[in-house]
C-alpha cells in the first residue's frame, strides 16, 4: 500500500508548455518511432521527437523543439529549445534546451488524436505524464452547401500562445500587386499558394490548367489587357486538350470584342 | 480549464440569435432589436459580443466551468482600445487582418478570456468569421434566362474551385469594421439603426472592400449559379441546364409574380413577402433566411437591386429586381439584369452589393 501512495504521489502533473494547447501544427515528428513506444534506440543519441508549432498573440508562429537524449551509458534527458516556425529542429540539436529534464529512464509519446501524450519515468518512483489537447487541431471538412469559407479555411476558432500582451496587430503583407503568388508549371504542377500573403487579393491567369498561375491584385478579368476569364474544363462534357497556344481555348473567355493572346501559356484579353 | 469554456464561447459568438431576451438588449450604444431585423444579423455579430460581455444580453456574464468539484468562471476581458465612434467602452473584441501565410485565416476578431477565480492570466483567441458565407458546389451551370438557341447558351463550370458566396448583402457594420481598418474614422456610419442595413458604395468602392478581404464583388454568373436553383443536385454534369424563373418555382407564370402580371388587383400576402420582398410589402426585413436560394444565398430577388459586375455581358451588371418595383415588373425575374454605371445617385434606387470568395489552399 505505501509502495502504491508512493507511486501515486510521485506522478507529478507535469510542467508541460501551457501554450502547447494553442499549437496549429505538429511538425518534424520522428518518423520511426511508433506511438507509445518506450524509446529505447539509438543509444546516447539526439534525436528530434516532433516540433510543436503554435501562434503567439501577434500571431507569429513560434515552434517548441521536443529533443530527446536516448538512455545508455547515462540516463536519458529531454529538452525543449523554442525557435522560429521557419527553422528545423535538425539545427539545433545540439544546442542548450529552454527547458530542461535529466535523468530519465524511460520515455514514450503520442501525437495522435489532436493529443500530445508524454510520460517519462525517472529514479525513486518519480514520473512525468503529459497530456495536452491540441485544440487549434481540426479535421479539414470537405467543402459542402453550408460551409462557410471561414471554416473551410482553419478552425472556427484560434487560441494564441497567452502570456504576452496583446499587441496592436500591424500587419505585414509579403507581396504587393503584380506579384506572382500561385506558380502553376506549364506542365500544370501547382506548388502551394503564397495568395494570402497579397495584401488586396488575387486573380488568376487561366493557363487550360485545372487551377492557373495567380498574381496579387484586384484585376478584374475579360477586360483589356487583363487576364481572360475562367470558364473551365468540364462544360464541354467531351475530354480535351487545353492550351492557350495549340489546344482547345474554351476553357476561357474575354469580353465581347476582345480577342485572347497568349503570354507563354497565360490567356490574356486584347 | 479555459478550453472547458470553448463550446459555449463558440456557441455565444455562432448562434447569439439564440441569446436574445424576450425583454430586449440593453446596451443601445451597440446593437439593438428592431421587428426589420431577421435573426441572422445576431451570428458572429462582435456588437452582440460587446453587448452580451458589457452585461447588456444577462446580467452576470460568466461561464460556469465545474472541475473536480471547484467551480470556476470564465469571461471576456475588455482588453482592447475604445472605438469613440461606437462608444467609451473598452471593447471586448478587436477586428484583424492578417497574412494567411500559417494559419490561413485572413481576417477575423481577437478576444481575450479569463478566469476570474485565477487572476493575472489570460487566453486569446481568434474568432473566424463563420457565418458570413457558403459554398457554391462543383458543377456545370449556364447563365443568363433560358436561352432562345442552344448557340446562345452560355455554360461554364466551377469544377476544382472552391468559390464561397456571401449569404446577406455586406451591410454599414460589416464596411465600418472595414474603415476602423483602413484609419478611415470619419466615413463610419454612427447612426445604429443603418448598421444593419445593405452598405451602398460605389463600384469602385465594392471592390476596394471585397479586395480588402481577398474577396471580390460577386459576378452575375456566380449570382445565377447560386440563385438557379439545379434540376437534380445529385448530378454534377447534366445533359442539360435548367433556367428556373424563380428561385422557388421554375416557372414564373404559376408563381405569385406572374398572377401579379395579370391581374393588377393582385394583394401581396405575407407569404409572397417572404419569397421576395417587392413594391407594397408592408415590412422589409434585413438579414432574413425566409428567401435563401437552394444554396443558402437570400435575396435573390426583390429587397435591393445588387450590383453583378458581369464578365460576359458587361453591360448587363445590375439586378434591377427589388422592393422598389411593383410584384408585376418584368424585372422581378432571374437571369435578367440592366445596365449601371457604377455610381450611387439620389435619384436612383441604392444598389447593394455582395462579395464572394475563391478559396486556395
Amino acid at each position: 500500500m505505501i509502495y502504491l501512495l508512493l507511486i501515486f504521489s510521485s506522478l507529478l502533473q507535469a510542467e508541460v508548455p501551457l501554450y502547447w494547447t494553442s499549437a496549429f501544427s505538429i511538425e518534424e515528428r520522428h518518423e520511426f518511432y511508433k506511438d507509445n513506444e518506450i524509446i529505447a534506440s539509438p543509444k546516447n543519441a539526439w534525436q528530434v521527437l516532433f516540433g510543436v508549432v503554435y501562434p503567439d498573440s501577434r500571431l507569429n508562429l513560434h515552434k517548441d523543439c521536443v529533443l530527446y537524449r536516448v538512455p545508455g551509458d547515462e540516463l536519458g534527458m529531454l529538452k525543449i529549445k523554442k525557435i522560429s516556425q521557419s527553422q528545423s529542429c535538425e539545427s539545433i540539436l545540439f544546442n542548450d534546451g529552454d527547458v530542461t529534464w535529466k535523468e530519465i529512464k524511460s520515455l514514450q509519446f503520442s501525437t495522435a488524436n489532436h493529443t500530445i501524450q508524454l510520460n517519462m519515468t525517472m529514479p525513486k518512483y518519480k514520473a512525468e505524464s503529459w497530456n495536452v489537447k491540441l485544440v487549434n487541431l481540426s479535421q479539414k471538412k470537405p467543402p459542402h452547401t453550408e460551409l462557410s469559407s471561414a471554416e473551410y479555411k482553419s478552425p472556427k476558432m484560434i487560441l494564441l500562445a497567452p502570456g504576452t500582451e496583446l499587441a496592436k496587430f500591424a500587419p505585414k503583407f509579403k507581396l504587393k500587386d503584380g506579384d506572382l503568388c500561385h506558380k502553376v508549371s506549364d506542365d500544370c504542377i501547382a506548388e502551394a499558394s503564397n495568395c494570402g500573403d497579397c495584401s488586396n487579393g488575387w486573380y488568376e491567369a487561366p493557363n487550360g490548367c485545372m487551377t492557373g498561375p495567380k498574381y496579387c491584385g484586384s484585376q478584374e478579368c475579360g477586360k483589356k489587357n487583363a487576364t481572360a476569364c475562367r470558364r473551365g474544363m468540364k462544360f464541354q462534357r467531351s475530354v480535351k486538350k487545353f492550351g492557350c497556344r495549340d489546344g482547345d481555348i474554351s476553357f476561357a473567355y474575354c469580353s465581347p470584342g476582345l480577342r485572347m493572346q497568349c503570354i507563354g501559356t497565360e490567356a490574356w484579353c486584347r | 480549464m479555459i478550453t472547458e469554456a470553448l463550446p459555449r464561447i463558440l456557441e455565444i459568438w455562432e448562434h447569439g440569435d439564440t441569446l436574445l431576451p424576450k425583454e430586449g438588449l440593453n446596451c443601445p450604444s451597440e446593437i439593438s432589436y428592431d421587428q426589420g431585423l431577421g435573426r441572422s444579423y445576431f451570428n458572429c455579430q462582435p456588437h452582440l459580443w460587446q453587448c452580451y460581455w458589457e452585461g447588456g444580453v444577462v446580467e452576470f456574464p460568466l461561464i460556469k466551468i465545474d472541475i473536480f468539484g471547484q467551480t470556476f468562471h470564465v469571461a471576456a476581458r475588455g482588453s482592447f482600445p475604445s472605438v469613440p465612434a461606437y462608444s467609451e467602452k473598452e471593447r471586448f473584441y478587436q477586428m484583424i487582418k492578417r497574412p494567411g501565410s500559417g494559419i490561413n485565416l485572413s481576417y477575423g476578431f481577437v478576444v481575450d478570456l479569463e478566469v476570474r477565480e485565477i487572476p493575472g492570466l489570460s487566453q486569446p483567441l481568434i474568432l473566424a468569421d463563420t457565418c458570413r458565407d457558403t459554398y457554391l458546389p462543383q458543377r456545370i451551370y449556364g447563365l443568363g434566362s433560358a436561352p432562345k438557341r442552344k448557340e446562345d447558351e452560355f455554360l461554364w463550370d466551377n469544377f476544382g474551385r472552391d468559390l464561397f458566396i456571401d449569404r446577406f448583402y455586406v451591410s454599414n457594420q460589416q464596411v465600418n469594421e472595414w474603415r476602423l481598418l483602413t484609419g478611415e474614422m470619419s466615413r463610419i456610419v454612427s447612426d445604429r439603426k443603418l448598421w444593419y442595413q445593405p452598405a451602398i458604395l460605389s463600384q469602385f468602392e465594392q471592390r476596394k472592400y471585397c479586395s480588402y478581404f481577398g474577396k471580390h464583388v460577386l459576378e452575375a454568373k456566380y449570382f445565377d449559379a447560386a440563385s438557379m436553383a439545379p434540376v437534380d443536385q445529385k448530378d454534377s454534369m447534366p445533359s442539360k441546364i435548367a433556367y428556373p424563373q424563380t428561385p422557388w418555382q421554375r416557372d414564373l407564370s404559376k408563381s405569385f409574380l406572374g398572377l401579379a402580371r395579370i391581374n393588377p388587383d393582385y394583394q401581396l400576402s405575407p407569404l409572397d413577402c417572404q419569397l421576395a420582398q417587392v413594391e407594397g410589402c408592408t415590412s422589409h426585413r434585413f438579414f432574413t433566411t425566409d428567401s435563401a436560394s437552394w444554396m443558402g444565398m437570400n435575396f435573390p430577388l426583390g429587397f435591393y437591386p445588387e450590383s453583378l459586375p458581369n464578365t460576359v455581358d458587361p453591360k448587363k451588371n445590375l439586378k434591377l429586381s427589388s422592393k422598389f418595383l411593383p410584384a408585376s415588373s418584368e424585372w422581378h425575374e432571374l437571369g435578367r439584369r440592366t445596365n449601371w454605371n457604377g455610381e450611387q445617385g439620389s435619384e436612383t434606387p441604392p444598389v447593394a452589393f455582395r462579395c464572394y470568395e475563391e478559396v486556395v489552399l
